[in-house]
């Protein structure tokens, strides 16, 4: 019951497009590869740390609010999801009902937003 | 051959022809930035800037591309080899990619019955010539969604280096690219709520009597400001602070592998521009009422190009943020002001 | 279009192996958004492209995100610890055979065999036809904001408690206070 060809018309050029750009991406790096001297040595070897020798890895771990920007992040991300369906619909369809529901969504996450910020979840120090 | 076959050879046909064209001109305006950049850097410091490559320095970007080519390729030790080459060409690439959607002129229909216009999407009996490389009803989410990708280049470069300075810049950037993301996705709900479609032609269809700029002043500014942070332009480029992070998430890359992280950055204002254009400024309208109308892709290119020259024009006017300010910028400004632009917007649409 | 799906579905496959088999950690985290990003393929497939924008934005642009942010940094040398086979491979396959059968269950709901051996699904109110004449994001956004209104709203709440959570977790502890 799909409309293949509708389908077909919308997604084709897409996968075509991808092929191009990743074997674009491939070939920069291939043709880079083969080009220019090499001429290795221990010291052009060493990751840059201003002249003196890295004493260590460099993985290792940082400061939480990184992950806490990541989890965050997460929750507003969903939200923006919801907001998209929404907003095509006020217009035409949803009008004030819809209005009042999504200002109820925000205002939660308004909430939200308010109790990151006085527990100084988004001061970085 | 069977019509259905015919059919099928036909949009791959077209699909290569417009993703050549797309990366040609994405390409050689890349190049072309590059230079504007240095040019109008020099200007604004009183210097002449690039001017012994060709005349007024017009063949640089070349000379450019062929030193990143023929340069040494040094490689950090340590380093995880396969996410090292994998990082630069799935940015270039995620760049190039998220440019698929963006439609640069109205459908125009070849032969057909239909007219064209900012909303015939039919065109009976005739062939109708997209201007976007992909014709999707969620343009707009697909391209969200390409770039939301773009992070994870930028994360594994930066960590497959093993070098201090490329993973805190990489840290610095992935963290601040998602926090602009969110914002990003506020600013553009207030022009989807005016025009009720996710489809980028139907858009700027709704702009022809008033560009969504006038009505979104706040949204626009809000985008604009979120999209300098996303492409790492100043004043928000703290994953590439030269003081502090010596070049950030690509310190330990070398020639045309660096190359292909600057030049997604810059084909990333491309299309950051592409979509203010689209969202904000009436994409291929005529800026004036008795301008042509038809000369649709040179309206949305010098519309694009001014936003460009803003773009730099900021960074060479404004200083650089410091990274927990930028930080607390983005979600303690961007987002607030992003959601009650929203809700403003939707009582006017929903009372109207 | 089968060749599409053949390839989609392979990736999907591989990415799903790569994450049991990965040696590393972070390569086991890329390999799971191979899978979402072949999963979002296959969505389109089925021409649910809002759904593939959802999967992509969210899963693999966020969620993800914050797997690969604290697997590349958090525990750097804890990649060795795990736990014995015999139980991963117990508690695993016990885990797909139930949602084998959960899935399956669900998919044959109301499909028939046909005298050929195709099969016939029931055309429900909501099919290819109907909602691509109507808008796919419209004929979704009109469901979830009337039909659903309240998983939506609670949906809020969710996030709230999520963020809340985001914040408890992330909390400096103080010395002498408990875990």
């Amino acid at each position: 019951m799909l409309d293949w060809t509708r389908m077909l018309f919308a997604y084709l050029p897409l996968l075509v497009f991808l092929a191009m750009v990743v074997a674009f991406g491939g070939a920069m790096t291939v043709v880079t590869t083969l080009l220019g001297p090499r001429r290795p040595t221990r010291a052009k070897g060493l990751p840059y740390e201003c002249g003196i020798i890295p004493a260590e890895t460099a993985r290792r771990r940082f400061s939480v609010s990184f992950y806490l920007t990541a989890m965050l992040f997460i929750v507003f991300d969903v939200e923006a999801i919801f907001l998209y369906p929404w907003a095509v619909l006020v217009r035409h369809t949803l009008h004030i009902f819809g209005l009042v529901e999504m200002a109820i969504f925000i205002a939660l996450l308004g909430v939200a937003l308010l109790y990151v910020w006085r527990k100084g979840a988004l001061e970085w120090n | 051959m069977s019509p259905a076959a015919t059919s099928v050879l036909l949009a791959v046909v077209v699909a290569l022809v417009k993703g050549i064209l797309i990366i040609f001109v994405l390409a050689t305006t890349f190049a072309y930035l590059t230079l504007a950049e240095r040019k109008i850097s020099a200007r604004i410091q009183l210097r002449f800037g690039p001017n012994r490559v060709g005349p007024f320095g017009f063949l640089q970007p070349a000379a450019d591309a062929v030193k990143l080519f023929l340069k040494e390729k040094a490689a950090p030790e340590g380093r995880d080899h396969f996410l090292y080459l994998l990082a630069p060409a799935l940015a270039a690439a995620a760049a190039l990619f998220a440019f698929a959607t963006i439609p640069v002129n109205q459908t125009i229909c070849i032969g057909g019955t239909g007219g064209a216009g900012p909303l015939s999407a039919s065109c009976p009996g005739g062939y109708p010539l997209h201007w976007d490389l992909a014709h999707l009803n969620v343009g707009l989410l697909f391209i969200l969604a390409v770039t939301s990708l773009g992070v994870y280049a930028i994360f594994l470069g930066g960590w497959a280096s093993n070098s201090k300075y490329s993973l805190l810049g990489a840290l610095r950037s992935s963290a601040q690219l998602i926090s602009y993301e969110m914002a990003v996705s506020f600013a553009l709900v207030g022009p989807i709520l005016l025009a009720g479609s996710l489809n980028l032609e139907a858009i700027v269809g709704q702009q022809h009597s008033l560009w969504f700029v006038f009505l979104q002043p706040l949204g626009f500014l809000l985008y604009f400001t979120a999209g300098l942070a996303e492409t790492n332009r100043l004043p928000f480029d703290l994953p590439e602070a030269e003081a502090e992070l010596v070049a950030g998430y690509h310190t330990e890359y070398a020639g045309m592998r660096f190359g292909l992280f600057f030049m997604a950055e810059y084909i990333n204002m491309i299309t950051v521009s592409s979509i203010a254009t689209v969202m904000f400024l009436g994409g291929w309208m005529a800026p004036l009422w008795f301008l042509p109308n038809w000369l649709g892709p040179l309206w949305f290119g010098a519309k694009v190009g001014l936003l460009l020259f803003i773009m730099i024009w900021v960074r060479w006017t404004f200083p650089r943020l410091r990274y927990d300010r930028l930080m607390q910028f983005g979600w303690k400004v961007l987002l607030p002001l992003g959601l009650a632009n929203i809700l403003v917007t939707a009582v006017f649409v929903a009372v109207r | 279009m089968t060749v599409i799906f053949g390839l989609a579905a392979l990736l999907a496959f591989l990415g799903g192996v790569g994450v049991v088999t990965s040696r590393r950690t972070l390569y086991a985290a890329l390999s799971l958004v191979l899978n979402m990003v072949a999963l979002a393929v296959l969505f389109l497939l089925l021409d649910a492209q809002f759904l593939a924008a959802v999967q992509i934005i969210v899963y693999a642009g966020a969620v993800m995100v914050l797997f690969v942010f604290i697997i590349a940094l958090l525990a750097p040398g804890a990649e060795e610890r795990v736990r014995p086979l015999e139980l991963r491979v117990l508690l695993g396959g016990l885990a797909a055979v139930v949602f084998t059968v959960v899935v399956g269950r669900l998919t044959l709901n109301g499909i028939t065999v046909g005298p050929n051996g195709q099969l016939h699904g029931g055309l429900g109110p909501f099919n290819p036809v109907t909602v691509n004449a109507h808008g796919q994001v419209q004929t979704l956004g009109e469901q979830l904001f009337t039909t659903f209104l309240l998983p939506f709203e609670v949906t809020s709440v969710l996030l709230l408690v999520a963020a809340v959570g985001a914040v408890y977790l992330s909390r400096r502890r103080r010395p002498g206070e408990e875990e």
